[in-house]
Parts: C-alpha cells; structure tokens; sequence
C-alpha cells in the first residue's frame, strides 16, 4: 500500500551544517511497510511545485518512524532543512521496489558514494538480522564531507576511501572493491553517482548485483514515465516504479 | 440529486471532475489513495496504433512552477490496451476515457475503430502530434486538419469523441470551429504549452528532446482565456483543463463556458485535488442555494 501522510518531525539535525541533514518524522502507515530502498515523496513548501524523493535511511517499526538521510541540492531539500521539530510533513510512501532482502548467511558488499550511502542502513541492519556477512564501503569526497559513519559501524565493518586520500584509501570506492577476494562475496548492492555504478557493473556475472538508480521524477508513482532507465534490452524502466533498484545485468547505462 | 451530475451530449459523467492523460496513468498507480469510482472520468494515458519507446530522457523538469515533460507518447500500443490494461480499468466505476494520438489522419481512424469496445466510454483525441504526411506539422495547428481528423474519428466510431485542442496556435476560437464542423461532440482544451529550460552550466536544454509541454499553475491564464474564447465560438460542451489546482480554479473554468473539468500535473501533487475539488464543487453549490453546478457554466458571458 502507499500512503499519503502527514508526519509530525521529531527530529532534522544537520550533520554537515547546510549539507547533510537527518529527519526523523512519525509516519505510522510508511514506517509499517517500508522496505529498504524504497524512498519517500515529500512536499516541502508551496515550490517547488513537485514532491522531492528521498530514499529511506531508517525505520522503527515499533514507534512508526521514519529516518531520512538528506543531502542540501535544491530549493526543496533546502525547505527540507528548514523543517523544525514538532512541524508537520506531507509524505508520500513507500514507494518503488528495494533490494533483495530474503537472503541467509551470505557475504554481501553494501557499496555507497556519496548520499547514495542513505539506503544502505537500513538495508545492512534487515540484512544482518537474517544472519548474512556484510560489509560497508562507502565513498567520500574528503574527510571533511564524510558523514553517518558511526551508524554503519554499529552494523558491521566500514571501509571507507575519500577521492583525495584524506580518510581512509584514497581514489572511489573501487580503489577497495579490486583488493578484496571476490570470489567469497555472494551479492553487491550499491547506491550512488552512476560512474561508481557503472564500474560495479564489471561484477554482474561473479555475484548477485543490485544497483538503486536516482533520476528526476515526477510522479514518483509510475504515472508519467518520466524517470526512465534504458534496460540491456532496449527497453526503458520507470526508476520510481520498476526501480529504483535493479539487477546489475538489467542496466545499460548506455544513456 | 446529485447537483454534480455532468451530461456533455452523448458523455454522461457522474460529476464534471476528471483526470488528464498523461497525469493518472491507465488510473491503476493512483489505486491505493482512493476509490476511482469517485471520479467523473479518467483520461487515460496517451495511447498510439503500435508501441512506443518513447524519448530519450531527461523527460521532465520543473521550471518557473510549472513541469515541462516530453515522455514522447511511451505506451506499449491500442493492442496493449485492449488487452492488458482496459480489463482491468473498465471495472473501476467511472468513464475511462481513451486518449488517442496518430502520425497520420489513417491512424486515428484505425484506432477509433479498434477502440470501439465496450469498457471505453468516449475517445479523446490528441492533435498535438506531428502528421508525419505533411512534414511533421502538429494536426492541431492547421483548422483544415484538425477538422479531417475529427471527421475520421467521427466516421470510425459511435463512441462520443472528444478534440482536444492545442494552445499553440495564433487562433483558438477558429480552431475550436474546426473540429465542430468536422463533427466533435466535445472539446478537451487546452493541452500543454510548448516550452523550454536550460541548464546553464553545461550550456545545453534540460530536456533531452530540447522542447516539451508546458503544465501547472502558471499556464491556467492562458486556458482560461482559451477556454472564455471558445465557449464564445462554439455551441458543443468544453472539458477545461490547465493548472487546475483547487475547487477556486474549476469554478473559474466552468465560468468561462467549462462543462467539465480535468485535473493535471496537480496528481504529481497532491493526489487527491481531484476528490478535494469534488467536494469542493458540492459545497459551493449548496452554499449558493444552486440545483445544479451547471447554473455557473458560462457565467461570466452574461
């Protein structure tokens, strides 16, 4: 079911002031059924006109809250931070499909650059309760920009590279991938900027690759087939709908 | 009674509210809000003789409060329809209404034929596209073409049939008597503006096909005016649509000559404006001792 709620903000705190901010909002219908990769559609203001959609970073389905983790881009995520405790919301969800998750005793890379890093908390935490073996390796620019850490950590093991080397190895996320053995990994899921994607996609054939793609939308619904990916086939994918999550092998990235 | 009943001719509709193609989906993504049944009718989304990939995206933007898409008529075909999406939508209890676009005047013959099934309750026709016979000049710009179109669909089908006029021309009202003279029981109007946006720091437009249709709030001035000038010209019933946001918004159009309205981009928005306009629409009438809606309906001509 999606739902059309309006959430009481607990919390929006800025972890990177003017940047990265994390929203906790009570959202009773979307926090029962959110699954990870799936995101949100939030009105931010009278405008922009159209929703901004936000994957989920977290969910606690005991109190029916849901956590964002949101980077600044736009006049709609810049309304999203302007959002003060105990304000309400207008939210759309969950919407699209999200990743595999009926997975047992697995080794799984959980890869993320950037704020494509949101997905994968919530991912690592359903993931890991099923008993599977996880890592994180997330991509930063700098030291500096790098954020949420500590979440991951207390999920599993982080590895983390920065593109100019001042936290962790220097280069993107594949500077770690190429030195890891490979062979005892089952599935990478990754989130983030389409060239770190791109080049995951060279592990389509060795393991079970999930990719969770960001486009402009604007229904967020399935409607307008705005948001589409081109498939390996020719075809195009509605991001919203038949995504945001796809298998590696599915996607061209030809476009 | 219901004071909302809308009869537009032959198009009997349960209230004036419906939904615009290319903003519902067949009706099937807007499912798990609402009751369907609630509407007046569903314009569902644009459908052509075979399937269509679509274009190259990016699709749509949003610029200046309004959304500019050009998704390039994507749907899998009238075949696909028939089959995989009319037996699901006709079920829905309300009119569904085909939208119907065609590279030549056969085409939509040929559609108008094939969409004559039980389930469909009227055709609306799209002339925006190209008429790929005379050099890709858009059907709705040309009177005598838009007419010749009206007539085959007219001559293909017992359905009623709904012309849907395009803004982007020098004269509406000339344009509305065109498909009124080629045999159209209604007239949709107006479609999108055609616009543009650009990225200026890479230089190039935001839209992968340069130019797209123009949708939202900021276009309402412009239908508006359409729709007053047409009401003026013609004697069969408008369906006005254009930045419709609020139950204020489709008062203002059925004041100007609309019959009928339907709701856009404002489904990317919120929705349920169209159920909010419907309730909207049933208290206005009561708050003004009114027996019908239909007493407002051009009333800003007298």
């Amino acid at each position: 079911m999606i739902y059309k709620e309006i959430g009481k903000v607990l919390e929006n705190k800025a972890l990177i002031k003017d940047s990265i901010y994390l929203i906790t909002i009570d959202l009773q219908n979307i926090a029962k059924e959110a699954l990870p990769g799936q995101f949100v559609e939030i009105k931010t203001g009278d405008l922009p006109l159209l929703r901004k959609p936000i994957s989920i970073f977290d969910v606690d389905k005991n109190n029916g809250l849901v956590s964002l983790l949101y980077q600044v881009r736009g006049k709609g995520t810049k309304n999203l931070s302007g959002f003060k405790s105990g304000e309400y919301i207008d939210i759309i969800g969950p919407l699209g499909n999200g990743f595999t998750i009926d997975k047992k005793e697995q080794e799984i890379l959980l890869v993320g650059g950037g704020i494509g890093i949101a997905p994968l908390y919530y991912l690592g935490k359903e993931l890991k309760s099923k008993g599977n073996s996880l890592k994180f390796i997330l991509g930063y620019s700098c030291k500096d920009e790098s954020y949420a850490v500590d979440f991951f950590r207390q999920v599993a093991e982080v590895e983390i590279s920065t593109m100019d080397g001042s936290l962790g190895c220097k280069g993107h996320v594949g500077r770690i991938v190429e030195k890891l053995d490979i062979s005892k990994v089952t599935a990478i899921y990754a989130c983030g900027p389409e060239p770190m994607l791109k080049y995951l996609k060279k592990f389509e054939q060795e393991v079970d690759l999930e990719l969770s793609l960001e486009a402009y939308m604007g229904c967020g619904l399935g409607a307008c087939i705005s948001c589409v990916c081109e498939k390996t086939d020719g075809s195009y994918a509605r991001v919203c709908k038949d995504g945001p999550v796809f298998k590696g092998k599915e996607i061209s990235f030809n476009e | 009674m219901n004071k909302l009943h809308c009869d537009l001719g032959k198009l009997i509709l349960k209230n004036p509210v419906t939904v615009a193609s290319g903003t519902f989906g067949s009706g099937k993504e807007f499912k798990d809000f609402y009751d369907l049944s609630q509407l007046g009718g569903i314009m569902v989304k644009g459908t052509t003789l075979l399937p269509r990939r679509g274009n190259q995206p990016q699709r749509l933007v949003e610029t200046a409060g309004g959304v500019i898409n050009s998704i390039g008529l994507a749907n899998g075909g009238v075949d696909d329809f028939l089959n995989n999406i009319l037996p699901e939508a006709k079920d829905y209890g309300t009119a569904i209404i085909v939208n119907i676009s065609g590279d030549t005047t056969d085409d939509y013959g040929r559609m108008a034929e094939k969409l004559s099934v039980p389930g469909v309750a009227a055709l609306e026709v799209n002339i925006s596209c190209p008429n790929v016979k005379h050099g890709g000049i858009a059907f709705g710009t040309v009177p005598d073409m838009a007419r010749e179109v009206a007539t085959m669909v007219k001559n293909n089908t017992d359905l009623p049939v709904i012309m849907k006029l395009s803004p982007n021309v020098t004269n509406i009202a000339e344009m509305g008597a065109a498909v009124e003279s080629g045999g159209a029981d209604i007239i949709s109007m107006i479609n999108t503006l055609i616009g543009m946006a650009i990225d200026i720091k890479n230089r190039k437009p935001i839209i992968k096909h340069i130019m797209g249709g123009y949708s939202g709030p900021p276009i309402k001035p412009v239908a508006l005016r359409m729709v007053y000038q047409v009401y003026k010209t013609v004697k069969i019933p408008i369906i006005g649509m254009g930045g419709i946001m609020n139950t204020e918004d489709a008062i203002e159009f059925i004041m100007a000559g609309a019959s009928a309205v339907s709701v856009g981009t404002a489904n990317f928005v919120d929705p349920y404006t169209p159920l909010n306009i419907i309730q909207g629409l049933n208290k206005y009438v009561e708050e003004n001792g009114l027996s019908s809606y239909k007493e407002i309906i051009g009333a800003v001509h007298r």
